[in-house]
């Protein structure tokens, strides 16, 4: 969580949609059954763990304020420790966002952005989240990251498109900001790829039209492979996207490799089913199963290729197949 | 400038035509900036972006993304002389057609193929069609003439090139050599030469040796130039620096110690030739004076062959040759020097003792 759940939850005359009331609730229920086991001198058990992520500048003023130390981290920190496993060597965030400016901004910008870093042996799968962050927020992290010579925190070969691929990463008031492109692109590793997590991709984009953004799509195209989580395989049964970390990297698994995967998986943490292992196997077979489910997955290609669809905009826009044969300029008659 | 002020005419119509054709693409072709004053002067730079997922790869061409940016730079006399194209990336660096490492060249031969008429529709379209050929790896079919490497001039006096090499190009021979060297016997006008027969490198030593060095009908003494003929190309884009060119060779299959041999044979022929030392007097401090010319006043060159232009398919390659100018030839041999030891080649050594 971060500071501003809670300021959202005390500022007056904001309305708050059910999944924002469910999610404040279970972070007070959090605050308070920590709060409880410290007192009694327990051990915070999985379930009731809490992570307060940033600055606030009214950071007494809140519940959570109570709350011991390592329940609070802030941009700068690896976080190594997963609902209270640590996972050195296997996983690692490094917290970019939200900053303490911003504590009080506009909600979007108080986004918790982090890098994260998933091991194995001597290959590494770095994803990039910036999570509901616009153009300004998101160089402001570059800057302060590259100053600080810690530009491989900013390295991915996943990058989730901000804001379920809003075009205000890279555009201001409708004006492309290539520095923000020229940024993510720089820290791509070769084989990277932009995932939006999204409804799919419209043709075109409305002006006043939520993400995702048809402009965002296609920049984030020029730099990277780009795939749509309801696109992915069909917009009509979309299949999960399915990253695999080995020890030679990371890459986008083809769907006969998933099952096989979910397989292996399940079985890596049906030995000791811890509640981490759970969500993983549950994850696992989740994706297995939608794969089965479309056995069409093999991207059949509806939209025309790129190619055909230039060449017929020549041909239209001229009149015709051939380049006009009548001389212009000097010796025209 | 400004568009509407400072723009030629043909700039705006270049500027309309991609409008219109953006508007006709639905998407597929986008002008996402311009125009803007662009690096070459005068230019007019359009921002493009084209959709070109779905393009037919194979692993020996290029990468192309789903959408690839492209910056159009349209000169003013456009549609009169035809824009350039870059991109903004380094990914397609080293292929061929793709020069300092952005570049697109387009047109082997603008002159036949570039349709003033058609303007930015055919410019367009020429693009869409190197990059389908691009990614297919078929930018040099084996049935169209080959472009040669690209060689920048920057000044050096000229060459002149009369004789064809004929059989002496290492890939006539069967089975391929991958490099050949030997000399180019050159008649000087000041910073001209005109290569006027070729020698074997052994002839030409034991003519040196002799103190016979080859001369025209007059009795003036040639001018030794180098000659590397390899069967294959360094790169797309010729070095411009003695190492990198040393480093080139040596890829393609020529040591640098024979380079350094060849450079010597070819330093020390014309020093005797011209019957005076190279050795010229240094300062105070004992630092190598920098000579006017190469040795025995003569340019000292290195000309690399490569296999180039088909007659027909299947058939023979012509050579294509591009002379370097070792221009600080005192510190370019020292510094080649340093990286050979004594004692590989007497006549290297021999050189060594007059370069130092």
């Amino acid at each position: 969580m971060t500071p501003r759940l809670w300021r959202d939850l005390e500022s007056n005359g904001r309305r708050l949609s059910d999944s924002a009331k469910a999610v404040r609730e279970e972070a007070e229920r959090r605050v308070a059954a920590v709060k409880e086991m410290v007192t009694q001198g327990k051990e915070v058990v999985s379930g009731d763990r809490i992570l307060v992520i940033g600055y606030d500048t009214d950071h007494d003023k809140h519940t959570y304020s109570g709350l011991p130390s390592e329940c609070f981290v802030y941009p700068g920190d690896v976080v190594t420790m997963i609902d209270g496993v640590d996972c050195t060597g296997r996983f690692e965030a490094f917290l970019h966002a939200p900053f303490r400016d911003h504590c009080a901004g506009e909600r979007n910008e108080t986004s918790i952005a982090m890098q994260v870093s998933l091991i194995d042996g001597s290959g590494t799968g770095q994803v990039l989240l910036f999570g509901d962050l616009s153009h300004d927020t998101i160089m402001k992290i570059v800057e302060i990251t590259t100053g600080n010579q810690h530009a491989d925190r900013l390295a991915w070969d996943v990058l989730l498109a901000p804001h379920h691929c809003s075009k205000f990463v890279m555009y201001v008031d409708d004006e492309l900001q290539q520095d923000v492109l020229d940024a993510l692109e720089d820290a791509a590793e070769p084989a990277g790829c932009v995932v939006s997590s999204s409804h799919p991709i419209p043709d075109t984009d409305e002006p006043t039209a939520n993400p995702p953004h048809r402009k965002a799509a296609d920049r984030y195209a020029e730099i990277a492979a780009f795939h749509c989580t309801m696109e992915h395989g069909s917009t009509d049964a979309p299949t999960p996207i399915v990253f695999e970390v080995d020890t030679s990297g990371m890459r986008l698994l083809e769907p006969e490799l998933v099952e096989a995967s979910a397989r292996s998986v399940e079985k890596a943490f049906t030995a000791a089913p811890s509640r981490l292992g759970l969500v993983a196997a549950a994850a696992a077979r989740y994706a297995q199963e939608k794969s089965a489910a479309s056995p069409a997955w093999r991207r059949t290609r509806t939209r025309t290729p790129g190619a055909d669809r230039i060449g017929q905009a020549i041909i239209r826009d001229r009149g015709g197949q051939a380049a006009p044969s009548t001389p212009i300029g000097f010796g025209a008659r | 400038m400004s568009p509407g002020t400072g723009w030629t005419a043909g700039q705006l119509l270049a500027a309309e035509q991609l409008r219109a054709l953006a508007e006709a693409s639905d998407g597929a072709i986008e002008l996402i900036g311009g125009p803007t004053p662009a690096w070459l002067g005068s230019y007019a730079q359009f921002d493009v972006s084209l959709d070109l997922h779905g393009l037919p790869h194979v692993e020996a061409g290029i990468e192309v993304r789903a959408r690839e940016r492209f910056l159009i730079d349209v000169p003013p006399q456009f549609p009169f002389r035809l824009p350039t194209v870059r991109v903004r990336h380094t990914r397609w660096a080293g292929t061929a057609h793709v020069q300092w490492r952005r570049l697109l060249c387009l047109y082997a031969a603008p002159s036949t193929r570039w349709v003033p008429g058609d303007g930015m529709r055919g410019y367009i379209g020429r693009l869409k069609f190197w990059l389908e050929k691009a990614a297919l790896g078929q930018l040099d079919p084996d049935d169209q003439p080959l472009h040669p490497p690209v060689a920048y001039v920057l000044g050096g006096g000229k060459v002149v090139v009369r004789p064809d090499l004929g059989d002496r190009v290492p890939w006539a021979v069967e089975p391929g050599l991958p490099v050949r060297a030997l000399l180019g016997l050159c008649e000087q006008d000041g910073d001209r030469l005109d290569i006027v027969a070729w020698m074997d490198v052994d002839t030409y030593k034991r003519r040196v040796d002799a103190g016979d060095p080859p001369v025209d009908a007059d009795g003036i003494p040639y001018v030794a130039a180098a000659v590397v003929l390899l069967s294959s190309v360094i790169a797309f884009e010729y070095p411009d620096e003695a190492r990198e060119l040393a480093d080139g060779l040596t890829a393609a299959g020529l040591s640098r110690d024979e380079l350094l041999e060849l450079v010597g044979v070819v330093a020390h022929g014309n020093t005797v030739a011209a019957g005076r030392s190279v050795v010229t007097p240094g300062d105070d401090a004992g630092a190598p004076a920098e000579l006017p010319e190469g040795p025995g006043g003569a340019p000292l060159l290195v000309l690399v062959g490569t296999p180039s232009r088909r007659v027909a398919a299947g058939g023979p390659r012509l050579a294509h040759l591009v002379a370097w100018r070792l221009d600080d030839l005192g510190g370019k041999i020292t510094a080649l020097l340093g990286d050979v030891e004594e004692g590989v080649s007497a006549r290297l050594d021999e050189i060594r003792r007059d370069v130092k």
